[in-house]
């Protein structure tokens, strides 16, 4: 097909704005599938990602249209994720695109995670087609939408199409639209090939499948190609695009999406970002914008029976094969033996690694408190990474520290202004700026500390605006703070696993909090059992669990027996799934006790 | 009654005890005591029986213990809980420290071994109370004395009266200071301490008990109860319609039937053994089992003797003093869920 009528593009939404919906219908209209073979939201095919109702990877699908002109068009849609934990993601699929459909929820209006979206599209140039969702509802109010279109982002209320997705409203004239305001792309199709890659993902046939974007030139079957980043070459053994399902071709120049299959063993010589060009006849360049995602968050994750410790490594490498963003080294707990300590891009990514390990690995896991990555000043002037509180260095040799800044964007209503500043000031923030979106949302904009994010920010602003406020961060940089370790002691042993690091104005309540919550969640033992909290050698926190003295069934007759053991099973179950740590049974939620303070 | 007395019957087996309980069967009058035991003596293959009837101090007269022991009821099991009555009334006991003596000193003229129920625990209760009562009641005589702490039910009035501390209940050390000093007493009086809640004079031990604690096969008759028979653990019926629909149709009135494993007889074994105090002995549970108990568990039983909650010796294992106030760790660590 004529470049002329090629349009890429992607959509960019707010979680539960209805984009899975929206491309759902888009599928159905253009006939990519009919609606017999339709799942409910095809293209999140992951069971997590249709139960959370988000995009974790992503995906692209080719649509044949007849426009209204007359003219076949060929438009390929390429799915974004929808999390701030994705944003690198994002930015490198909109780089593949000349367009993007930005939903906005009529009842809801524009949120913070679809703003950083937007102005990702911005920066990559992107013609923005607004669509204005679910409009079937009540409460939906659409010249709220358009007025908010027009104060916060700029675009002309006027251009929105009005949808429901739903109710396959206003799907054509998406349509439409996007043949009629997405430039066609640009790109010689004769000269060496440039494409970006945007996705892949691991097939335990046929190798690692790269997503890509041809941008200029060609990539044809047989041809030997080679990764701009590291110089590896392979060759083409099929390439196609998905519609939705892979569906090979002869070849795919300038301006298609597809997928390219070269027999690469291991998606990191896939990486998202990088330039794919011939072997034969290189490009000089490489496209803009490969950069290697580093882990934000890290956590330990250890098997709760030690004996699946392969079997947690194997399942890490099996998910790391498609998630070149996870980062896992073995580590060793003197409290919960062996394990990993693994990194992650954010928050959503470490907890969704954690539910698949747990769900189709069927692992039992103890995870450790997530931290973030600190830059510690030694005396001597070298510089190291800690990503393990347990492996922070004494405090004597330590010249200063250094930790992860964001700019947070919060979105509230206004009756939630105050109770916000109020969290965040708590949380070490600074106040950067405050605008009325409307007469009445407010987007605030604080300076915080990534690690009182990783703490319970998020759980807590919710539970603040009773779920009203949207929020989203990008990293800022290093800066320095007076943080240090608090160890906890159990029976005057440390346990390695609880030792978390703080703002050294924090470190006594925390501490404090600590140690009482421990006390209600480790079950009492046969002797007391002491719980400090303690900065270097000074004790600054103490609780102590009472021992447990009666624990007996008075009465056990003929009647009693079933019910006593069913009673017995439970309490030895409940024991299972217990750490021993030194002399003392922890539960496995204890690790994850610090995240419960405040 | 009558299909399994057949059952025992064409099996070879014989009634060795029978426990009449579920509550208090003296709320029966005595006409219709007499029909019970009656049935009972007409249905099953008695054997020299130890015969047990539990008894409410409020609903026992001198008419229903003339009917018991002419029937050859020569145990009773009777409910004195306490010697206070105002904890009495609010047990919602509707009998006096009075009523139960005179229930004792009849049935004591009538009937040869006579058990009391105290309770520890009680709200407002202290250890002195407990002992007072406890060496009140042994001064009657009875060869019998079962000791139970209040456990009180979520859900209940009381539960709720607990909860919003109207009512106040002694501290997990008090009531165990309650259990340890009640126990020397009723040693110091020469009883022994031969289960978990249960003392007796030498030789006065309640054999009916024992069959369960010995994982021993039972039946039970009536509505809810349970049977351990066959290898099976049964329930009957407890809608009284449908229970008579199914005798009616000549049918067992069995709700639930669950078949005990080899492997959960042994812990059920252990569970219920250890609350004796002479414990198990390794020859009983090999005889049963081809096995010795110190192979099929010898994790759990080095683990607990690591803490001193076991005693093994050459013959047997037991409950040691430190683990009886915490036997459920102990029995605990021989159940597999």
């Amino acid at each position: 097909m004529s470049q002329e009528n090629i349009r890429n593009f992607s959509i960019i939404a707010h979680i539960d704005h209805g984009k899975s919906t929206l491309a759902d219908r888009l599928l159905e209209f253009t006939g990519a599938l009919t609606q017999r073979e339709m799942s409910d939201q095809v293209l999140d095919q992951m069971d997590l990602e249709r139960e959370r109702g988000i995009t974790i990877k992503l995906q692209a699908v080719r649509l044949f249209y007849k426009a209204k002109n007359g003219q076949e068009y060929m438009l390929n849609l390429i799915d974004t994720p929808g999390h701030v934990d994705f944003t690198y993601e994002v930015s490198r699929s909109l780089a593949a695109c000349e367009g993007a459909l930005l939903v906005v929820d009529a009842a809801q209006g524009i949120e913070a995670q679809t703003l950083a979206n937007v102005y990702l599209a911005l920066e990559n140039n992107l013609e923005i087609i607004p669509v204005i969702n679910k409009i079937d509802l009540p409460s939906a109010d659409v010249e709220k939408a358009k007025k908010e279109l027009e104060d916060i982002i700029g675009i002309p209320g006027d251009e929105a199409i009005l949808a429901s997705a739903k109710e396959g409203l206003g799907i054509e004239e998406v349509l439409e639209a996007v043949v009629q305001r997405v430039p066609a792309p640009a790109g010689e199709r004769s000269i060496s090939p440039r494409a970006l890659i945007f996705d892949s993902h691991y097939d335990a046939y046929r190798g690692v499948i790269a997503y890509v974007r041809v941008m200029e030139g060609e990539i044809k079957e047989r041809m030997k190609i080679k990764m701009m980043s590291n110089g590896k070459t392979f060759e083409v053994s099929e390439v196609g695009y998905f519609r939705p399902l892979m569906t090979r071709s002869s070849s795919l120049s300038a301006g298609e999406v597809g997928y390219v299959i070269a027999g690469v063993k291991n998606v990191k010589d896939t990486r998202v970002g990088d330039t794919i060009t011939s072997a034969e006849r290189p490009a000089t360049e490489p496209l803009p914008g490969y950069r290697k995602a580093n882990p934000m968050v890290y956590c330990g994750l250890y098997p709760a029976d030690s004996g699946e410790y392969e079997d947690l490594r194997d399942a890490l490498e099996k998910l790391n094969l498609n998630d070149a963003a996870l980062t896992y080294e073995p580590e060793t707990s003197a409290a919960l033996g062996f394990g990993f300590r693994c990194g992650f891009l954010g928050l959503l990514h470490m907890e969704i690694i954690q539910e698949r390990l747990e769900r189709e690995y069927k692992l039992d896991l103890i995870t450790t408190a997530p931290n973030v990555v600190y830059r510690v000043n030694m005396n001597g002037g070298s510089v190291i990474q800690i990503d393990n509180p347990a492996l922070f260095p004494k405090s004597a040799d330590v010249e200063s520290i250094e930790e992860p800044f964001v700019t947070a964007r919060i979105i509230v209503p206004n009756e939630y202004v105050g109770a916000v500043m109020e969290l965040c000031q708590e949380k070490r923030g600074s106040f950067i700026n405050m605008e009325y979106l409307d007469a009445n949302r407010v987007m605030l904009t604080y300076e915080m500390p990534l690690s009182e994010i990783v703490f319970d920010f998020f759980d807590l602003l919710k539970s603040r605006t009773r779920g009203y406020a949207s929020f989203d961060y990008e990293l800022l940089g290093y800066r320095a703070a007076k943080l240090v370790k608090v160890d906890i002691l159990l029976n005057g042993e440390p346990v390695d696993a609880l030792s978390f690091i703080t703002h050294i104005d924090r470190a006594y309540a925390r501490g404090r909090e600590l140690t009482v919550k421990l006390r209600e969640i480790i079950p009492r033992q046969m002797f007391e059992v002491p719980i400090q909290a303690a900065i270097g050698s000074k004790i600054i926190a103490r609780e102590s669990i009472k021992a447990m003295r009666k624990n007996v069934l008075d009465k056990c007759y003929g009647g009693d027996i079933t019910r006593k053991r069913k009673l017995l099973e439970k309490q030895k179950a409940g024991k299972k799934r217990m750490k021993q740590v030194g002399s003392v049974e922890i539960p496995q939620e204890a690790f994850m006790a610090v995240l419960k303070i405040d | 009654m009558l299909l399994r007395g057949h059952e025992l019957r064409d099996a070879g087996h014989n009634v060795h005890t029978i426990y009449v309980g579920g509550g208090t069967p003296t709320v029966l009058d005595a006409g219709e005591l007499d029909r019970l035991l009656e049935a009972c003596h007409r249905h099953l293959p008695l054997e020299k029986p130890e015969w047990t009837v539990e008894a409410n101090p409020g609903t026992l007269d001198s008419g229903k213990i003339d009917v018991l022991a002419a029937f050859g009821v020569n145990r009773l099991s009777l409910g004195v809980q306490d010697l206070d009555d105002r904890r009495l009334a609010i047990l919602g006991r509707r009998h006096t420290a009075a009523d139960a003596w005179r229930a004792f000193v009849m049935a004591q003229k009538k009937i040869s071994s006579i058990s009391v129920d105290i309770m520890s625990g009680l709200p407002e209760q202290e250890c002195g109370d407990f002992l007072n009562t406890l060496a009140a009641v042994v001064n009657w005589g009875p060869d019998h004395v079962s000791v139970y702490g209040l456990k009180v039910e979520e859900g209940t009035v009381f539960a709720e009266q607990c909860n919003s501390g109207r009512l106040c209940l002694p501290g997990e050390e008090e009531v165990l200071n309650m259990l340890l000093a009640g126990r020397e007493l009723l040693i110091e009086q020469g009883f022994e301490h031969y289960e978990i809640a249960n003392f007796a004079r030498p030789g006065c031990a309640g054999r009916h008990n024992i069959t369960y604690w010995r994982n021993l096969p039972y039946i039970g008759v009536g509505l809810g109860s349970h049977s351990y028979w066959m290898g099976s653990r049964t329930v009957n019926v407890s809608d009284p319609v449908a229970y008579g629909g199914m005798l009616m149709d000549g049918k067992l009135p069995i709700a639930e039937t669950a078949a005990v494993s080899l492997r959960q007889e042994m812990e059920e074994t252990m569970m219920l053994g250890l609350r004796l105090l002479e414990g198990i002995k390794f020859e009983d549970f090999a005889c049963r089992f081809g096995e010795d108990l110190r192979d099929v568990f010898s994790t759990e039983i080095l683990f607990l003797q690591q803490k001193k909650l076991i005693i093994t010796d050459n013959s047997r294992i037991r409950i040691s003093e430190r683990g009886f106030p915490v036997a459920n760790l102990v029995f605990a660590e021989f159940i597999t869920a």
